[in-house]
């Protein structure tokens, strides 16, 4: 009898220990000892990036046959990779990061994509329940306390040196945790005929695409007319409605910003003369007292005050500006503080304020836009069709999807060489760069210029083609919420397999930088160098070894299976 | 009863509209992909994707969107573009005028040379240069647009230099009125060689139906008896034939036309003309809606239009038509 309820009570523990364990398989996506399933690797069309498509396709080769894992394509339009990107919906995949200037600041760039608010973020809990919503594009799920509680904490510190020990340390968490395994850093290469122009000055991530190029690039001569070329349409000229980096490219020029981001990457003060952040009634370095300088005019003579930066805010906030409202939200109140003076006080401290904010806000002449508000019934939507601003140059005319003309303002507080900046829109790279070639066009801006033709622009006389180091990147990411990316061991290996340098040099032979984690080299206010001596080499018997010690097997036919 | 006729073929015509824009409307609701994705692109919060879906009205009932999108329709509003912030007219009227300017350039040139080499091989047929234009038109038609185009541009523009690169007016050109803008030299200096690529492609219609046409008509019994009244061959041809030829070559010449509005994305990217081709497919990647329907709402009003002209002016042209329509 003791015997039966002995056995009775083993296959009941047995069952348990099976049913539990089958479980926590199932929750994490492994079956012990069951071959890896097979993985949809998510990549654009060929067409839309052949680039994208060969370094995935290197990888993909290259981790079937060396680990015995099975990756396959899947092909969708990029809309849709962002979605399903977006939504969790998919094992891994290819994207580029494009190098804009908010991006160049750490706590933006790490909260964007890398804070996750809970774990499971992604997965199982939706996104908007999550406390504090996460990362808007933490595609991979990435969840890691520490990591967190270190980006709260930069976001809080101004002074440079101790925030980048800070951030040093999280760009060290997430080359060891993998969420993402970044391949490389493009160059962005623009051409530029040099007959005209001299002096150009590049930009992290926007070649010569910038402001500070447009305004201190110098004449050869005594046309002073900078016509510049770009396959990218200017998407609108409303400042309140931008949300696209060739639409700031154009926004830049025409409206001001109190600070903005320098040639590398820091935010300085502009029209802004005096900023300094002090203790606040919502705590201690919660007040940022900003004074703006005396000479600034709109492009209608009109002086600008603190009243038209109380409005601008105001006015972002009221109308949930796309790409402002976020961070506006931030300032709980604002109040002047004289003519040219006023004081923003901030929910809590944070450092991002002058990048992400102050460096990004357009300010809008109030007498304007305060008729804008009154008029119109969606005024985020009003298509600004004469846009005064008080930046460097003065509007002219739209020819929507061909060309923007633009003077320079003879009132403007800093100087500006060009006397017209004529933007034109081409179709194609090719034309582009011909029209470059024949002196129709003098610069070149926004989509870098393909390879091929660089080469063929070599030794052509007057053109040159200008190297820029960029700090966007290209990375592949994995859902690592779910098996196998969810072991570290597992991703280990797959990093341990990643040919980067075969990559490089078949897809961008000379024109990317080596790039390791999300701030490439090409960030150098922020780029942390040890991160080169992290990342694993690529070994494909290390990576098989490291395998085998975690309990990885592989079938007659080759293929992974999991740990029994 | 010829009235009768021409108030059912506009009553058709209308009703073939209506019904087009309520299918592309849905048609495009249809398509795989979501026109914020573009903005989550962007990493923007929920709250900010939710505003911009009111905004653009994809948070009502797709029944809704149909009735607003029509309703504004009415006013001639086409709503305001996802991707550009602006009313969508402001881009596409003016692209779409150059686009009929374009194609209308073009259709001359196919027209000129497609009907002049279509009369000139039946006056030397069965003699070898009627064998070189056959071969001429067919090598025309099976040539590729891009390769054309590149090859035009290569060579005229980028060696020679006789022309631009591209584009519409030359660089930094800025016109008060539509009236300047369209009228001068330099559009005319712009349009040539881009039309003149267009216009080969084009010709062979004109050329085949042309010599189709004359070939059918070159027995008929009226000629015999304008040979007996003593008219020379040549006029015959010319005047007798050819005239008769015509009909069919102005129907299709109508019906190209309404297609070529739309189709012109390939000389559009290579000569960087800013057109509808080259604006639809840039807003459909995009997802931009009211953009697209828009494009797509003017292309197929055109290629309906085109259909009703043809129809009237074969009812001008064959007095046949107008008996049978009467009857």
């Amino acid at each position: 009898m003791l015997r039966q309820v002995k056995i009775i009570l083993l296959a009941v523990l047995v069952l348990f220990t099976l049913t539990l364990g089958g479980t926590a398989a199932l929750a994490t996506g492994s079956a012990q000892g069951q071959r890896v399933p097979t993985q949809n690797f998510l990549t654009d069309p060929q067409g839309y990036s052949v680039a994208f498509w060969e370094s995935s396709q290197i990888a993909m080769d290259t981790w079937n046959k060396e680990l015995g894992t099975d990756f396959k394509r899947q092909v969708e339009e990029h809309d849709q990779v962002i979605r399903k990107m977006f939504e969790g919906d998919y094992d891994c995949g290819i994207l580029f990061i494009m190098g804009s200037p908010v991006r160049l600041d750490p706590g933006f760039l790490f909260n964007t994509f890398f804070y996750g608010s809970c774990p499971g973020f992604y997965n199982r809990i939706p996104r908007n329940q999550c406390a504090g919503g996460g990362g808007a594009l933490n595609f991979p799920g990435y969840f890691n306390p520490e990591f967190n509680r270190l980006l709260k904490a930069q976001d809080r510190i101004f002074d440079y040196a101790e925030r980048k020990k800070i951030t040093d340390r999280m760009v060290e968490m997430l080359v060891q945790d993998r969420p993402a395994l970044v391949l490389f850093s493009p160059y962005v290469v623009h051409l530029m005929n040099t007959k005209r122009w001299k002096n150009e000055r590049g930009m992290p991530g926007e070649g010569l695409g910038s402001a500070w190029n447009v305004m201190g690039i110098e004449p050869t001569g005594d046309d002073k007319a900078l016509r510049v070329g770009s396959t990218y349409a200017v998407p609108s000229i409303n400042p309140m409605a931008v949300r696209r980096t060739q639409g700031y490219r154009v926004m830049d020029l025409i409206y001001d910003t109190l600070f903005r981001v320098d040639l590398e990457g820091k935010a300085e003060k502009w029209m802004a003369q005096e900023a300094k952040v002090t203790d606040g009634p919502n705590g201690p370095k919660t007040a940022v007292e900003i004074t703006l300088r005396p000479d600034l005019k709109f492009h209608d003579g009109q002086s600008v005050t603190a009243d038209d930066v109380l409005f601008t805010i105001d006015f972002a906030r009221k109308f949930k500006a796309p790409d402002l409202y976020n961070y506006v939200k931030r300032v709980v109140k604002a109040e002047k503080t004289g003519d040219l003076s006023l004081t923003l006080h901030l929910s809590e401290p944070w450092s991002g304020v002058f990048h992400v904010l102050l460096s990004k806000m357009y300010i809008l002449p109030e007498h304007i836009w305060s008729q804008v508000a009154q008029k119109e019934k969606e005024p985020i939507l009003w298509p600004n069709p004469k846009p005064v601003g008080s930046g460097p140059f003065k509007f002219v005319s739209w020819d929507k999807g061909a060309q923007l003309v633009m003077d320079k303002n003879p009132a403007y507080f800093a100087p500006v060489n060009p006397d017209r900046l004529i933007r034109v829109k081409f179709e194609s790279m090719e034309t582009l760069a011909a029209a470059v070639e024949k002196d129709e066009i003098d610069l070149q801006w926004g989509e870098p210029m393909n390879a091929a033709i660089v080469e063929r622009m070599k030794g052509k006389a007057g053109v040159k083609a200008i190297k820029l180091p960029n700090h966007g990147f290209a990375m592949f990411t994995f859902r690592c919420v779910k098996a196998p990316y969810n072991d570290p061991t597992f991703m280990e290996a797959l990093e341990y397999c990643l040919p980067r340098d075969l990559i490089m040099d078949r897809v961008y032979p000379g024109i990317a930088q080596k790039a390791v984690s999300p701030i490439p080299p090409g960030n150098k206010a922020w780029h942390n160098p040890r991160v080169f001596d992290l990342a694993k080499p690529y070994d494909p018997d290390k990576a098989r070894e490291i395998l085998k010690r975690a309990g990885y097997t592989w079938d007659e036919q080759g293929r992974l299976c999991f740990p029994k | 009863m010829t009235t009768r006729f021409l108030l059912a073929r506009t009553g058709v015509m209308l009703l073939t509209a209506v019904a087009l824009l309520a299918i592309q409307f849905f048609l495009f609701r249809l398509m795989p992909g979501d026109p914020t994705a573009s903005v989550l692109a962007g990493g923007m919060s929920p709250e900010i994707q939710d505003e911009l879906k009111r905004l653009w009205g994809l948070d009502q009932s797709l029944l809704l969107q149909f009735w607003s999108y029509a309703k504004n329709l009415t006013r001639l509003d086409f709503g305001v573009s996802f991707y550009r912030n602006v009313p969508v007219g402001e881009v596409v009227l003016p692209r779409f005028w150059n686009t009929i300017i374009f194609m209308l350039l073009a259709m001359l040139w196919a027209n000129l040379f497609g009907v002049a080499l279509g009369v000139l091989s039946v006056i030397r047929r069965q003699r070898p240069l009627e064998g070189w234009l056959i071969v001429l038109g067919s090598a025309a038609r099976a040539t590729p647009l891009f390769v054309t185009g590149m090859i035009f541009l290569l060579v005229f523009a980028y060696h020679l230099g006789w022309f631009p690169l591209g584009g519409m007016h030359r660089v930094g050109a800025v016109y008060a009125t539509w009236w300047q803008r369209y009228f001068n030299l330099d559009l005319l200096h712009h349009l040539f060689l881009p039309t003149l690529v267009a216009g080969i492609f084009y010709f062979t219609t004109p050329f085949f139906v042309m010599r189709t046409a004359m070939l059918e008509h070159l027995h008929d019994d009226h000629l015999l008896l304008a040979r007996a009244k003593g008219a020379s061959p040549l006029m015959v041809l010319l005047k007798h034939v050819a005239r008769n030829a015509l009909n069919p070559v102005i129907t299709t010449t109508a019906l190209s036309l309404g297609f070529a509005v739309g189709g012109q994305v390939v000389v559009e990217t290579i000569f960087h003309w800013p057109g509808l081709g080259s604006e639809l497919v840039f807003s459909t990647f995009r997802r931009d809606y009211p953009m697209v329907q828009a494009i797509f709402f003017l292309i197929s009003l055109t290629v309906i239009a085109m259909n009703y002209l043809a129809d009237l002016a074969y009812l001008f042209l064959d007095p046949r038509l107008r008996y049978e329509a009467q009857q």
